[in-house]
């Protein structure tokens, strides 16, 4: 039963994923419903922000965790967020053939055809929150040496952010804490100029690394061995879809769909490591990553939000992460990401939590660095 | 607003703007249903992008990245 319950807790992404999908196809109202689940599951996150577990274990110190039923899990989110764009571009198509509004029995699902300008914001804004939740399963798989790095690649490829696969595991998990990852934020920047910094940064490190690596291998930079040039690459069948489906309309509604999701990846770099400090060439520890651990936190995020441990434990499954006592908000993604978007009340809030950490995690160094920063 | 960042918006600007009236030009806005022109216009707008992003790294380089900026004088604020 504990075996049922720790593998199970870890599909709420999934699920409201295809409750998204499914008020696409439905129509009318329903396309709403990403939006919906989205504000759902910040109420839920909210209330439940006081409620922290431990990961679980059994008594011989064996993880619940299935690797096989997770493994399946993440491959097949790929299909998911691939049918979501398919669902979302079928809508723009019906838009922008100004089909007219009717109601169908498809394999007994009454779906309503056409889609009005409000409803189709609606669909955009849907897919684009839950196509950004790929970010959990892209980060995930990005440790995974096999296969699963392959699969990270084209999650990310749908946002339009290959890059991130290489740069998180080569450029953040190496020089985080230090200006030479651009996924963390310093002291004094905010979430929105954070998200085009950090997503430019990890761009131009992969960007970097291959004019470099082909350089040696005396080949030229416009190969298809360049991985940057392919990661952008993978993002072409997204950007046909659209185009094919709406013209203009279809390339407004990716690029909106590609800002929302990106925006999201980046503001979890963002409340995973604002503010602190890491001096060059010192070891990662539990300090220099905020945990985010409350219950629907983890469960939602597939314990993303373990961050101290992630960080010094990069290649443990997210089911076996656990509180390593490192810093807290003490409050889940949710509830952060809400007070992130508006700077100044961020900036007020986080002022306690970077005092505490300067006082009680910072070493010397650290310390000394970041008394030149703000908050 | 640095010389730099002016500059690099200006040609992202000025390069972007030439697609697009290139593409308008040849008709693409009218025949993106047909899949000979959509995966054409579609790779257009993806090596569009990636010319973005690359006069974005060569003029600016990596002076975005850097803190210093961030660093406060006197009291902390």
């Amino acid at each position: 039963m504990r075996t049922l319950f720790v593998n199970t807790r870890y599909l709420i992404v999934p699920l409201m994923s295809i409750l998204t999908i499914l008020g696409l196809v439905t129509g009318g109202i329903y396309v709403w419903a990403g939006v919906a689940l989205f504000v759902l599951s910040a109420i839920i996150d909210t209330a439940t922000k006081n409620i922290h577990l431990r990961a679980d274990f059994d008594k011989d110190g064996n993880s619940y965790g299935i690797k096989m039923f997770q493994y399946g899990v993440m491959y097949l989110m790929l299909i998911v967020f691939i049918t979501l764009q398919i669902a979302v571009a079928w809508r723009i198509y019906q838009y922008v053939n100004a089909t007219p509004s009717e109601m169908l029995s498809v394999f007994g699902l009454t779906v309503q055809s056409g889609i009005t300008g409000a409803n189709l914001i609606g669909a955009i804004v849907s897919a684009g929150l839950w196509a950004g939740l790929g970010i959990i399963y892209g980060h995930e798989l990005s440790h995974n040496k096999k296969e699963g790095f392959f699969v990270s690649r084209l999650i990310m490829s749908l946002s339009g952010a290959s890059h991130f696969t290489y740069a998180h595991v080569y450029q953040h998990h190496l020089h985080l804490g230090h200006e030479k990852d651009p996924a963390t934020a310093p002291r004094g920047r905010n979430v929105y100029m954070h998200t085009w910094l950090s997503h430019a940064g990890q761009s131009k490190f992969s960007f970097d690394l291959e004019k470099s690596r082909l350089e040696k291998k005396g080949k030229s930079f416009f190969s298809l061995d360049n991985k940057w040039i392919l990661g952008y690459l993978y993002s072409l069948p997204s950007i046909v879809l659209f185009v094919w489906a709406g013209g203009i309309v279809g390339v407004a509604a990716l690029l909106s769909l590609w800002l929302i999701a990106n925006f999201e990846l980046e503001a979890l770099n963002f409340m995973g490591h604002y503010g602190l400090i890491r001096e060059d060439g010192k070891p990662v520890e539990h300090r220099h990553s905020w945990d985010n651990d409350s219950v629907f936190t983890d469960w939602f995020f597939i314990a993303i939000g373990r961050q101290a441990d992630h960080h010094v434990r990069g290649e443990t499954y997210f089911w076996e992460l656990d509180d390593v006592k490192g810093p807290n908000y003490g409050i889940g993604y949710f509830s952060l990401f809400l007070i992130t978007l508006v700077p100044p009340l961020f900036k007020k809030y986080v002022r306690k939590h970077l005092d505490n950490w300067d006082e009680k995690y910072a070493n010397q160094k650290e310390r000394e660095i970041a008394s030149q920063y703000g908050y | 607003m640095k010389k730099s960042t002016f500059l690099v918006i200006l040609l992202v600007s000025i390069w972007t703007s030439a697609v697009g009236v290139g593409l308008y030009s040849v008709d693409a806005h009218l025949h993106y249903r047909d899949l000979v022109w959509a995966i054409p216009t579609g790779l257009t707008l993806l090596i569009t992008h990636m010319v973005s992003m690359t006069l974005y790294f060569k003029v600016r380089g990596d002076e975005p990245f850097k803190w210093h900026k961030y660093k406060t004088i006197g009291e902390k604020r």
